[in-house]
């Protein structure tokens, strides 16, 4: 071998070297999340709330899209067969939709309060075609009425009522005014509902608009004839009536010029119809009405109207009513005019039917043939449709579907299309039921979906860890099947555990083969699947157990919601659905609490604690234990505790105990009810006695809320009756006047401080303090005090005394604007809109960090080991202001593992996104001034306003509507924390506020290193005897 | 290669027989006979003996003094090697710690160049050594300190809060709230 080839050696294994050395410094964090991750560690639910209108685009082959308008103020595009979301618009919160319809492929909105909207959307985009806002008229306050619309026949343009006084017929095509109308001011008349229909004398157009006058004790029926060309008065027709309620009223028939236009009322004891254009009032007893009808036999109460939503010219309608003993069933009679005469015809008896019945009715696909369907609970396990076909007086359809009551409960809305296909009708149902979730369901079994829009309402959400996979198998074989409590002794145990191995040996060839296939060590993450598959449930789903990952990244979040529906969702899996409970009756979920995480062989439990009332009218509280993997009722043998238990008092609290009980291991609550008792959860003896013990050091607050004038705090007393505690208050904190809680922050439920003090550039430390006390309390004045406008002041309230630590006010703050605080260790972040000194003066959102330290100096603590708030120890507070370039809707704070890594401040924006801040950036300690060396060695960052950077967002280009609230919850990683954003949409990512330092970089090439090992070890084989070589031929010389 | 072999080219002193020096051949350069060194004067052999003692006394001081001659030398390239905490201020502050250890270990070879062996036992404070000795030390410790003079400059010394702050423990709070 001559030197030359030797020394080529030497050069390629240096260069390996190198070459390995450089690709380690390639290796850099992240600074923004990464294309590739989008909609893989993230998934984002877009909820529209549950519809409670619908406007269906009319085809004789079925429509594509279903338009739906929300309680959420959310108008909406679904997809008829697959319930995707096509488009939604989402409303301001003071913007509830009035009424939808669709013409001639879009949908016409009719929205607000304060400011009156009609928009035309576009039906494929939900782009405004046209936006129609009279200036300066929003709704009548305090009525729910006074907004309709008409099509007329003849130009297909709209009318329009608004206000209950203001007339006008818009253009459909471009939104403009074409005559306007007006009630005489000071008229005692409110206008409900406009028609057209067939005029009188020689009047052959007109508009009809119905209103009622206010009279002593009820209303009496106004009908007004307009020109329905000109919109001049032609003349005022004053009905002798008195009707009770807007609702009793229904407006029938018209829609052309060539038919008659109805108004159908109850009163009192009468059914009365009128026929538009005259005088002439038909009626119909309800005695008659009762003797005839046997639906009504066991009538109670009054009888109703029925909205059956059907176009105009339509005379059919329901007159309804609860009967039965027990106000648990429905009996309802089919109604229609006679065109001629005007009489009111008894077409049929639609039966007694349990539960809530929904009406609607929609036409035979190509004829005007109508078919009202209506939907009702069959038994507990299912609702039941019935169709009516109209022109053939009797029922079609008697659909069964399957409905758990105690999953959805009654049917709240529905509706109903028909369309062909071939030679049959097909049939179409949309319907919400109480638990607020929508569904369809179709004759195509393919095309019956369901959305859990109960989530567009979240209220609070808790974080169950998954327990591990090795603990599952032991009681759960391979199929996932779990095995009866079986008492194996060692050696069986044993020889399962070793035919589950050799069970799993099968797997082992694909498994070497995924590692050993290049493919799977180049190819990146998969591409994000469309959200629609997870956030649409087919009903028919199994759903396989869950096993924790590695790092504890993947949780099931249990959301309660303010529909009183519990859903727990699988963080994991794009927020597969896992379970979910309803609870019926006015269930308001006031808390989740997880008391007992995976242990070994116990499944997690988590208790739910709701306000409800019983029949009587008497507040209640119930708690519910769940095992939250299932959702089902964790059930002990303990007769004291319950899987289901109440308290015949109303909610006021339920504070977590460090108290662990000592037979379930569940942590134990202090649940406190209206009467100032606590009863702790569960009411075992050992429970009891370790709350006594602990009661002497607890101090809590109670129902505190915004709003309150005073702050207070109370501490637990055995009472006379050895059973339970009492509560007594210790302490108040009046406000000064005028001012009221505007927000309350307490610390996070789960908090571990790392690090006690803050380190200073010349080694020097500021002491933290260490109080875990403490809460944050901003009260609003709006009266100014010394600026022009309300002002806010920030309190820091130890909770155990009652003193304020800290107090810091405000001038001139914009109470229209949210205000948000959070905390955590010693730190207080909290935001508000400033309107300046003066009216010219900058405007524009805060954010104020403050600090709390032991003591201004450095070096200087409290020497001792332990913490009391009744030492006299007053923290040093550093504040910093810094402006704010969002607006922001929620605010939270992250929180990992060990407390190690840094934190970030979340913030839910009102441009529908989630921003994490570093808190680096919202630290008070960054100077105004150069930077001195000793700034510079702590690495502070020059004052400036907030950074606007588009990296900061999590939700990169997402919108997430509606974030009210964000939580966040450690995993095994300390770098990572899960991020849940909730309020319309439900959000929710990893987030590493100081980078994943604890994993490999996901660019981390391992197919690089590992080859770079194996040529090195094949250099290394080759080289080592010529090496060995050259040393001997050394020693010769 | 073999030492024990005898080689004829070898002479050893040590084998020349006393009574050699009766022969009339002359006694080689150098070479004193134990005759003659037992015939010399007492006095003068006692006066060498003391210049012998001084001249190791006063190489011992050198010894001694060695380390601190170097001092500034040191002084100047640790100030020079800069405050930050870099591969070569730390193996220059870390030489500047080990050697004056590894002298120290290593002073008693060091001085026993220079030790008089004496009959009579010698308390360390009475030997002439005791404060070139101490001295000697003394320097080390001086350089040691300097070492950590730049160690702590350096900020490598757990001297302040900042580095007692992980071996805390929080505070025990005695209030429990909700």
């Amino acid at each position: 071998m001559t030197p030359s080839s030797y020394r080529g050696r030497h050069v390629v294994s240096w260069g390996l070297i190198l070459w390995v050395f450089v690709l380690a410094l390639v290796i850099t964090p992240i600074f923004a999340l990464d294309e590739t991750q989008a909609g893989v560690i993230d998934w984002h639910h877009r909820w529209i709330g549950t519809p409670h209108l619908s406007a269906i685009p009319r085809t004789t082959r079925g429509s594509n899209t279903f338009f739906a308008a929300t309680e959420k103020n959310v108008v909406a595009a679904i997809k008829a067969k697959t319930g995707e979301l096509v488009w939604r618009q989402v409303l301001r919160d003071d913007e509830p939709v009035h009424e939808i319809r669709s013409i001639s492929g879009h949908v016409l909105a009719l929205t607000g309060t304060k400011e009156f909207h009609a928009r035309l959307l576009d039906g494929k985009s939900g782009q405004v075609i046209w936006d129609f806002s009279p200036a300066g008229e929003g709704i009548v306050p305090g009525l729910a009425f006074g907004q309709a619309v008409t099509v007329t026949s003849e130009d297909s343009n709209l009318v329009i009522l608004n206000q209950g006084t203001h007339v006008r017929k818009v253009s459909a095509k471009a939104g403009t005014e074409l005559w306007h109308w007006k009630a005489e001011e000071g008229s005692a008349t409110t206008f409900f509902s406009v028609l057209e229909a067939k005029g009188f004398d020689d009047h052959g157009d007109i508009t009809y608009v119905l209103g009622l006058q206010r009279n002593v004790a009820a209303f009496t029926l106004e009908a007004v004839a307009l020109d329905s060309a000109t919109g001049s008065l032609i003349k005022t027709f004053n009905i002798k009536s008195n009707i009770d309620s807007f609702e009793d009223i229904l407006t029938l028939g018209g829609g052309s010029v060539v038919k008659n236009g109805y108004v159908a009322w109850l009163e009192q004891d009468f059914l009365k119809v009128l026929t538009l254009g005259t005088n002439r009032v038909t009626q119909l007893s309800v005695k008659t009405i009762l003797s005839e009808v046997s639906s009504f036999e066991e009538l109670v109460g009054k009888l109703e109207t029925v909205n059956l939503g059907l176009a105009e010219g339509n005379t059919k309608f329901i007159i309804g009513g609860t009967v039965g003993e027990y106000h648990d069933a429905k009996g309802s009679v089919l109604f229609d005019i006679d065109g001629d005469s005007g009489e009111i015809e008894m077409i049929s008896d639609f039966g007694v039917r349990t539960g809530f019945s929904s009406y609607t009715a929609a036409t035979k696909p190509g004829t005007s043939e109508v078919v009202i369907l209506r939907a009702f609970r069959e038994d507990e396990e299912h609702g039941a449709f019935e169709l009516y076909d109209v022109s053939e007086n009797k029922i079609i359809l008697h659909q069964i579907l399957p409905l758990p009551f105690d999953t959805y409960s009654h049917f709240s809305f529905v509706a109903l299309e028909l369309y062909s296909k071939g030679q049959g009708t097909q049939h179409r149902f949309y319907f919400s039921t109480l638990d607020g979730s929508f569904h369809a369901y179709s004759d195509v079994e393919s095309e019956r979906w369901q959305r859990e829009e109960a989530l567009a309402s979240v209220k609070d959400v808790e974080f169950v860890d998954l327990p591990e996979r090795k603990l599952w198998t032991q009681d759960v074989d391979e199929a996932g099947h779990t095995k009866a409590a079986k008492n194996l002794t060692i050696v069986e145990r044993y020889v399962e555990r070793l035919r589950n191995h050799i069970i799993q040996l099968k797997d082992l060839p694909a498994f070497i083969i995924s590692y050993a296939n290049p493919s799977s060590l180049f190819t990146k993450s998969p591409i994000a699947a469309p959200y629609s598959e997870v956030q649409i449930n087919s009903l028919n789903k199994t759903i396989p157990p869950l096993y924790r990952d590695q790092f504890g990244l993947r949780k099931i979040l249990v959301f309660s919601t303010e529909k009183g529906k519990v859903v727990a969702v699988d963080s994991g899996n794009k927020g597969q659905i896992v379970w979910s409970r309803y609870f019926p009756w006015g269930h308001d979920i006031k808390n989740i609490i997880l008391i007992r995480h995976a242990n070994v062989r116990l499944p997690p439990v988590i208790a739910i604690i709701a306000d409800t009332s019983d029949g009587g009218g008497n507040k209640v509280m119930r708690t519910y234990r769940l095992n939250a993997l299932t959702g089902k009722d964790f059930e002990s043998d303990n007769f004291h505790f319950p899987a289901a238990a109440w308290i015949p008092a109303g909610y006021l609290s339920a504070l977590k105990l460090p108290i662990e009980d000592p037979e379930q291991k569940t942590q134990v609550l202090a649940l406190v009810d209206e009467r100032m008792h606590i009863t702790t959860y569960p009411g075992i003896e050992a429970a009891q006695e370790a709350f006594k013990a602990l009661s002497d050091d607890f101090y809590f607050m109670l129902n505190n809320n915004i709003g309150d004038k005073v702050l207070k705090g109370y501490k637990a007393i055995v009472s006379s009756d050895m059973d339970r505690m009492d509560v007594e208050p210790i302490w108040s904190i009046p406000f000064p006047a005028g001012e009221e809680i505007a927000v309350l922050a307490e610390r996070p439920s789960y908090e571990v401080m790392a690090s006690l003090g803050r380190v200073l550039g010349d080694r020097g430390v500021l002491y933290k303090y260490q109080n875990p006390n403490y809460a944050t309390v901003i009260t609003v004045n709006k009266k100014p005090k010394h600026g022009t406008a309300p002002y806010l002041t920030v309190y820091l309230v130890d909770i155990a005394k009652g003193s304020i630590l800290y107090q810091v006010t405000h001038d001139n703050v914009g109470l229209n604007q949210p205000i948000l605080a959070t905390q955590y260790e010693n730190n207080v972040v909290y935001t508000f809109w400033s309107e300046g000194e003066t009216s010219t003066s900058a405007k524009g959102y805060q954010a104020v960090a403050l600090e709390l330290y032991e003591s201004q100096f450095r070096n200087q603590r409290t020497k001792s080991d332990i913490f009391s708030s009744f030492a006299s120890e007053r923290p040093h507070v550093i504040a910093q202001s810094f402006p704010f370039p969002h607006s922001a809707t929620a605010i939270g704070v992250t929180s990992t593992k060990a407390g190690i890594s840094a934190k970030d401040i979340l913030f839910g924006l009102s441009r529908q996104s989630v921003m994490a801040l570093n808190k680096r950036f919202l630290d008070p300690r960054r100077p105004t001034s150069a930077l001195t060396a000793a700034e510079k060695e702590e690495m502070l960052i020059p004052y400036s306003a907030l950074p606007d950077d588009p990296r900061l967002f999590l939700s990169y280009d997402l919108e997430i509507a509606g974030i009210k609230k964000i939580a966040t919850s450690p995993t095994l990683l300390e770098s990572t924390t899960i991020v849940v954003a909730y309020g319309q949409d439900v959000f929710v990512t990893r987030h590493a506020p100081s980078k994943t330092f604890d994993i490999l970089n996901e660019d981390f090439s391992k197919s690089q290193l590992m080859l770079t090992i194996v040529v090195l070890a094949g250099v290394l084989f080759v080289t080592a005897p010529m090496m060995r070589n050259k040393i001997l031929k050394e020693q010769w010389y | 290669m073999s030492t024990t072999t005898t080689q004829p080219w070898k002479f050893d002193f040590t084998s020349v027989d006393a009574s050699y020096t009766k022969t009339s051949i002359a006694d080689p350069p150098g070479y004193i006979g134990s005759k003659d060194v037992a015939s010399r004067g007492h006095k003068a052999a006692k006066r060498s003996e003391m210049d012998q003692e001084l001249l190791k006394v006063k190489k011992a001081w050198d010894v001694a003094l060695a380390p601190g001659k170097s001092l500034p030398m040191q002084a100047f390239m640790l100030w020079m090697s800069g405050n930050s905490v870099q591969i070569f201020s730390v193996a220059i502050t870390a030489m500047l710690m080990f050697s004056p250890i590894r002298a120290l270990m290593s002073m008693s070879q060091v001085f026993e160049r220079y030790e008089t062996v004496s009959p009579v036992k010698v308390s360390f404070m009475d030997s002439k050594l005791a404060f070139p000795k101490m001295t000697f030390v003394a320097m080390q410790i001086l350089t040691i300190l300097l070492g950590m003079w730049k160690l702590n400059s350096m900020g490598l010394l757990p001297t302040s809060h900042s580095d007692w702050l992980a071996f805390l423990d929080p505070k025990t709070p005695l209030e429990y709230t909700a």
